[in-house]
């Protein structure tokens, strides 16, 4: 009984160690350009910038009110750019990922895939993993956005995202 | 057996121990504000409220919503560049602080966090480190502002409705010469 006791604490306690996700270990790392935006950022986006008459600005209000979060790392030096498609090799075996699609995109592997949602239309992540060469440079990227997901939609963010990947995240909505 | 239970009551204890509250960063501010090398200035709104900007009614009560603007600066050449850059992080750190996003590029680092609710923002955070010149920590005070007030608030500023001439003035008279960048 006491045993079972101390094991229950320990599993809680290294629970809570351990909630550090996958590619949260880049954030901070020299040499690697992040970006994390949180879910209460679309909120206050969504209060301030947009004007909801119009039904199809409606349709994205509703896509930035369930994003949980966008993150984006990318860099371009090479001992964590293999460390980084380690780790997307091992993230896409560990999750119920599926490819949503690839291509080569001006030099560059580009790697889309999603954790399906509540239905067929919906997702509940899109991952993207470019690697390749950008601006001249050998340079890998991988972004993740995390919410309750139109694929329709994620398009018409990529539009607006200043982000690395922007331009082939489109390319998500016209497979569609 | 009875050591076992010991042994986890002490690891909770000290577990908990460790969650326990941090100084707040207006606690920080204030110790600050005695310390060599750290540059701190308020900016109380009322600069801007005064009786020559054209305000209507509507726009003063929202503006009055903001009561101060304080920001904190390090050059990075000071000797407790390091340490303060950490406490401040530390206190950052505290799950009170909504964030809403963090950009790291190449050991800059920038921050904007809030505390409050989405509608009534009590106090907004912006913390931005670069290795080579500094870091900044700026912080928006006020009582349950509300964004979408403000932003409009923003726009009607640009047709010159606000006097920010008093603002401007007393920016004039603030030493930023220790964050030239040394080459």
């Amino acid at each position: 009984m006491m045993k079972k006791l101390v094991l229950i604490i320990a599993v809680l306690l290294s629970t809570y160690v351990s909630t550090a996700q996958n590619f949260d270990k880049y954030e901070n790392m020299k040499d690697v350009k992040s970006m994390v935006v949180t879910s209460k950022m679309f909120k206050l986006l969504t209060k301030i910038d947009l004007d909801s008459n119009d039904p199809e600005t409606q349709q994205y209000i509703d896509l930035i009110e369930n994003l949980d979060n966008i993150k984006v790392f990318a860099t371009e030096s090479q001992s964590l750019r293999s460390q980084m498609k380690a780790d997307v090799t091992s993230y896409l075996s560990s999750s119920s990922l599926d490819e949503l699609m690839r291509f080569n995109d001006d030099g560059k592997s580009v790697k889309l895939y999603s954790k399906p949602g509540k239905n067929s239309d919906y997702v509940k992540e899109v991952f993207m993993f470019i690697d390749g060469i950008e601006d001249g440079k050998p340079m890998s990227v991988v972004v993740q956005i995390k919410g309750d997901l139109s694929l329709k939609q994620i398009g018409r963010l990529a539009e607006d995202l200043n982000i690395t990947g922007a331009d082939q995240l489109k390319k998500v909505s016209k497979s569609k | 057996m009875k050591s076992a239970l010991k042994i986890v009551a002490v690891c909770l204890t000290v577990f908990l121990a460790s969650c326990e509250q941090e100084p707040t960063l207006q606690e920080y501010y204030v110790d600050a504000q005695e310390k060599s090398g750290i540059i701190t200035f308020d900016i109380p709104t009322s600069l801007m409220t005064g009786e020559n900007s054209n305000l209507d009614p509507e726009q003063k009560r929202i503006l009055e919503t903001i009561n101060k603007v304080n920001v904190l600066a390090i050059p990075s050449n000071e000797g407790s560049f390091t340490a303060e850059k950490e406490r401040v992080s530390s206190i950052l750190n505290d799950e009170r602080y909504n964030l809403l996003m963090k950009v790291n590029d190449n050991g800059k680092q920038f921050k904007v966090m809030y505390l409050g609710e989405d509608d009534a923002i009590d106090e907004i955070v912006a913390f931005g480190v670069d290795q080579d010149r500094g870091f900044g920590l700026a912080r928006i005070i006020g009582d349950q502002m509300n964004p979408e007030e403000i932003m409009k608030l923003a726009s009607s500023m640009k047709d010159g409705d606000l006097n920010v001439s008093g603002v401007q003035e007393f920016l004039k008279g603030i030493d930023t010469s220790g964050f030239e960048r040394k080459d």
